[in-house]
């Protein structure tokens, strides 16, 4: 840089007249500019760093579990423990053994309470079901019934220390079974008011259900109504695992021949009936167990297949929902004994029988770990908290893990790819990250953003673009001194709006007022310039003397373009209701499908042209006016035309500056955010209909990223869909700056 | 000229005794009474839904303690459990109940729950724009209009207004659907309610605010949102519900709220973080117990919500108290 003025004058030191002061100016100012210019590169450098180091453990594998502690339990054949669970803060386990309940401490093993004897009026327990997160059980007895137990840790803080203390009742009882059978399997759910079902399998393999219903009584509490029905013969096969959802809606039953059969259980007087039956495995099946939100459900065969089944709707049939497969899991070789689903999100634990334990994600179809634990899993207990897990290993040993996997429900398949969502009827790209519950399946998919933010750009782009760039080659090549004096200050004004006030008027102002005259504005572009060129025959037709009376030509024009935008709009209802039948918004959804949704595209081009506009514009029409006056004098006195020197010569010489102010201007409108945040609805639609939205990534980062927990899931997806929109960016830029050096290479020669 | 003046002047009272609510506070709420050496400032991140509710308490609270300087950010009730966590803010305003991965993060930090106060009551209502003459509409349609998942169980998916209700030839318009970004609680509870956490249409237009859900329904014939009921606009009006069609459409009322008919009634909590065992801070404790006066729950009457029921108020007020249990 500082090579030419030491050519141009033999050395700055030997110019006369260049005092000592000026000198150490000079120095200095070189070296606040190099520091200056580092530090923004630098700086540059850091946030893109930051910016990678937020985002990347969005794909780091997470740890295996690792051992926290292992107690042998007393209890030898059949005395020994059936299922295991925890507290919430993994103080306190809790032991379902044939003769009564124990909680022990998980750090020492210590004893802390046992239940005996009363309450279960000296009978065995055969089976235990946990429900995931109320704390009711389940525990099939050995004479047919079934003991409805609530299991509760009540945390208190006395000294301002923690102490959790197990807390166990048995509410209630079910006959199941009058014949007296023991209850080999055994499921109960409530949906904590009403409605509460408990089913069983008997040790001869007889299928039953009891649905409990109380009625609303005048003065509370109400009778509890209880209706036992027996599905055993609409089943082909023994039935070998049962299970209910919370709302008592759907009772499940799998057999040893692979099928699981699905009732409608909602009527509780009713015999409940069939509403599918599926084949989901050829071997038999070991286990199904509803995922947390009762939607899907997880499925272990006796081969050691894991699967999960969702229900989609029927295309056809209405309301009605069916079963089917959207995930198979790594296998594990030998017979799946136990399923623990997770209370916190979509994550699974799966224990075979040899003694295999692993972890599963249903979103992401992903298997985390496979580790080895003693010689058979007989029950697994995910830690409520989802940071943990218990697994009772040959009903002896109460093996204590720890466990951390942040980001379970991230892998490039869920993020660029379809997925099969719960309840969706196909695989799709779906963008909706939070709900209301912990249930809610996150859809983080970053296509639809990319493709909003691509749709907002093109639209933009498609307004600005021929704008900016004609009405600069208007001002420096054809419009008199004194009119590009007025408007090149008064569009470089245009762009100290700021972009929230240009969204509000957008999506408040605009957008209503652009429903009414939608059809009138589309008319715009083809009515103006028709206008235009009329009038200018007109005017080339009109003697001289009329013409020096007129106003000047740009006064002329913005005349009739005004003349024009009031044809186009008082056209607009007038063709709406010739062609369309006075709605055009109708006719666009009864004929051609699509939306028109208020705040649109057109809106956004609008608004987002407001704002890109005016940088296209001043940046086109310094690179127009910086062309050398001698090639455009020069063309000229060889008898071009104004319009050929334009077009051939200066247009081509000011080339490389029109693609910079292009790509500056794409720049703006792929990183502009408040505009579309507010002018449009932020619908992550996947569609290019000019008619509707979109949401861009940096829309959506807007929106989202005050809610984000701080190195969450969706938090990190944020900054990932940052650092895609910097990557693009910096590609985009590295590719125009390369263009433009080619251009400025081909015509600096002219 | 005249003769519209007056005819203005006759419409305003024609309606106002209308739709004003004969909402009262429960006479058993005691009057606030004032504490002695009470100053200092706080902040309050999160809820949209009841900022304003939270700047008519703050200017009611400072007319008895001048000192007392509370900054109130509302950019959704998502916003409130991180600013808690980071101790950035003192009250944290919530239109749901926290969930409990945000309950495990605060518990992470400081090992015990946070404290929810139950402060007010809100029908989450649903707004159409004042020319639409649709008479209710059944918490199915609500889901099939809002929701791709259907988890309501409606037969059909509703996309047009003769669908729901709406008779006649211009019915046969797009519905055109306006709600609240992801931070905002009113989406969960709308997303978890209405729609029994099913999946919002990727056409529903989100927006940063109440207010702007309301002034987009307002602006837009064939428009449907939500929000709470503070944000009622004379050009919107609020549409009757009903969870089951056989009991009829009811209105957002209070009563109706109370006695569970009205099917999107819930409370307006703050969060706040009381160390078990331990005193409030003096002034986090009388700005809750002003909440939980008979002038707090005045002002809630002012901003449109509706006021607790004594059982609440002095339930929330021991829990105020020190205690380790």
């Amino acid at each position: 840089m500082a090579q030419p003025s030491q050519n141009s004058a033999g050395g700055p030191r030997s110019r006369p007249g260049i005092t000592p002061a000026a000198r150490t100016m000079d120095r200095l100012g070189r070296w606040v500019i190099a520091i200056g210019g580092v530090g923004v590169i630098l700086v540059v450098l850091g946030i893109l760093a930051f910016v990678f180091r937020e985002s990347f453990p969005l794909f780091l594998s997470p740890a295996p579990a690792t051992i926290v502690n292992r107690h042998t339990l007393e209890g030898i054949d059949d005395q020994r423990t059936l299922a295991v669970g925890t507290d919430p803060y993994r103080e306190v386990a809790f032991l379902v053994r044939p003769e009564g309940i124990d909680f022990i401490r998980l750090a020492s093993g210590e004893s802390i309470r046992r239940v005996r004897g009363d309450e279960f009026q000296d009978r065995r327990v055969i089976s235990v079901h946990s429900s995931l997160t109320d704390g009711n059980h389940g525990l099939g007895l050995s004479d047919g019934r079934i003991a409805l137990a609530k299991v509760n840790y009540r945390v208190t803080y006395p000294e301002g220390k923690r102490r959790v203390s197990p807390e166990f009742q048995i509410e209630d009882h079910v006959s199941l079974d009058v014949r007296g059978e023991p209850i080999v399997q055994v499921v109960f759910r409530s949906d904590g008011a009403r409605r509460s079902t408990a089913a069983g399998i008997t040790a001869s393999g007889r299928l039953l259900v009891a649905c409990r219903q109380k009625k609303r009584g005048l003065l509370g509490g109400g009778t509890l109504d209880t209706y036992v029905h027996e599905l055993t013969n609409e089943v082909d096969g023994r039935p070998t695992t049962v299970l209910v959802d919370g709302s008592g809606r759907r009772l499940l039953a799998g057999t040893d021949r692979g099928e699981v059969y699905c009732w409608d259980v909602s009527n509780v007087k009713a015999a409940p009936s069939l509403v599918q039956r599926f084949r989901a495995s050829d071997l038999a099946i070991t286990t199904v167990v509803y995922l947390l939100g009762d939607v899907s459900v997880a499925i272990g065969d006796a081969g050691g297949r894991v699967s999960t089944w969702s229900p989609v709707r029927r295309p056809a049939g209405g309301g009605s929902t069916t079963f089917r497969r959207v995930h198979i899991f790594r296998s594990h070789r030998t017979a799946v004994r136990a399923i623990a689903p997770s209370a916190r999100d979509k994550q699974f634990l799966t224990g075979s029988a040899g003694g295999h334990v692993m972890l599963h994600h249903m979103t992401s179809g992903q298997t985390f770990f496979e580790l080895v634990d003693g010689s058979g899993v007989t029950d697994l207990a995910f830690a409520p908290k989802a940071d943990g897990f218990l697994s009772l290993d040959a009903g002896r040993t109460l093996n204590h893990y720890r466990l951390s996997n942040p980001h379970p429900e991230v892998t490039l398949k869920t993020l660029f790819g379809k997925l099969w969502y719960e309840g969706y009827t196909q695989p799709e790209y779906v963008w909706q990250s939070t709900g209301g519950t912990d249930e809610f399946e996150s859809k983080l998919s970053i296509v639809p953003l990319a493709y909003g933010t691509a749709k907002g750009t093109f639209y933009a782009m498609f307004f600005a673009l021929p704008l900016a760039v004609l009405a600069a080659i208007y001002t420096s090549e054809f419009a008199r001194p004194s009119v590009r004096n007025v408007v090149k200050p008064t569009v470089e004004l245009m762009a100290s709006l700021p972009s929230v006030i240009l969204g509000f008027l957008g999506g408040l102002w605009l957008a209503p007022l652009l429903e009414r005259q939608v059809v009138g504005v589309l008319l715009l572009l083809p009515t103006v310039a028709l206008t235009v060129i009329a009038a200018s025959w007109v005017w080339s037709r009109l003697p001289r003397r009329a013409m020096n009376r007129l106003p000047g030509p740009e006064i002329f024009y913005v005349l009739v373009s005004l003349v024009g935008i009031w044809l186009a709009l008082a056209l607009g209802p007038w063709l709406e209701d010739a062609l369309w039948g006075g709605n055009f918004q109708r006719w666009l959804a009864d004929s051609a499908g699509t939306r028109y949704d208020q705040r649109n595209c057109i809106v956004v081009g609008f608004a987002m042209g407001f704002a890109v506009i005016p940088i296209i514009y001043t940046i086109c029409e310094d690179a127009l006016t910086s062309v050398p006056s001698h090639l455009r004098a020069g063309s000229l006195a060889l008898g071009a035309t104004p319009w050929q020197t334009a077009v051939r010569v200066v247009l081509p010489t000011a080339s490389p500056g029109i693609f910079s102010a292009t790509m500056i201007g794409f720049g703006r409108a792929v990183g502009e955010t408040m505009i579309v945040l507010m002018a449009t609805g932020n619908t992550p639609i996947l569609d290019w209909s000019i008619f509707n939205g979109m949401r861009t990534m940096s829309a959506n980062i807007a929106v989202e990223i005050p809610e984000a927990p701080h190195e969450g899931t969706l938090y990190r997806v944020l900054f990932l869909t940052g650092l895609l929109l910097a990557g693009v960016t910096f590609v985009v830029n590295t590719l125009a700056e390369i263009v433009r050096q080619r251009l400025r290479e081909r015509y600096s020669r002219i | 000229m005249f003769r519209t003046v007056a005819g203005l002047i006759f419409l305003m009272f024609a309606v106002v005794p209308a739709s004003a609510q004969t909402v009262e506070v429960d006479p058993r709420i005691p009057a606030y009474t004032k504490a002695r050496g009470i100053s200092g400032s706080a902040s309050s991140i999160g809820s949209d839904t009841m900022n304003n509710l939270m700047a008519l308490w703050l200017e009611g609270f400072r007319k008895y303690y001048p000192n007392v300087n509370v900054q109130i950010e509302g950019k959704g009730s998502s916003t409130a459990p991180p600013a808690l966590i980071e101790g950035t803010a003192q009250f944290g305003p919530m239109s749901r109940a926290m969930k409990a991965t945000e309950v495990d993060k605060f518990e992470n930090a400081f090992g015990y729950p946070p404290t929810a106060l139950r402060t007010a009551l809100d029908a989450l209502a649903v707004f159409v724009n004042k020319d639409n003459p649709v008479e209710g509409l059944t918490l199915k349609q609500v889901d099939a209009i809002f929701s791709k998942t259907r988890r309501k169980g409606h037969p059909k998916d509703i996309t047009r207004w003769n669908e729901a209700g709406w008779a006649g030839e211009e019915a046969s318009a797009m519905i055109s659907m306006y709600g609240r970004n992801s931070a905002s609680g009113t989406y969960g509870f709308f997303k978890k309610n209405a729609l029994s956490k099913g999946d919002f249409k990727d056409e529903v237009k989100e927006q940063p605010g109440s207010a702007s859900v309301v002034q987009g329904v307002a602006e837009d014939r064939y428009g449907i949102g939500y929000s709470g009921i503070g944000y009622r606009t004379s050009n919107v009006r609020v549409v009757p519900l009903a969870e089951d069609p056989e009991d009829g459409f009811r209105d957002a009322s209070m009563e109706n709220v109370l006695d569970g008919t009205y099917p999107l009634g819930r409370f307006l909590f703050i969060y706040i973080n009381k160390t078990p065992a331990k005193p409030l801070d003096p002034m986090v404790r009388e700005f809750c117990r002003y909440i939980f006066s008979r002038e707090g729950q005045e002002v809630i009457i002012k901003d449109g919500y509706m006021p607790v029921p004594f059982e609440v108020v002095k339930e929330e007020l021991a829990k105020l108290e020190a205690s380790g249990m």
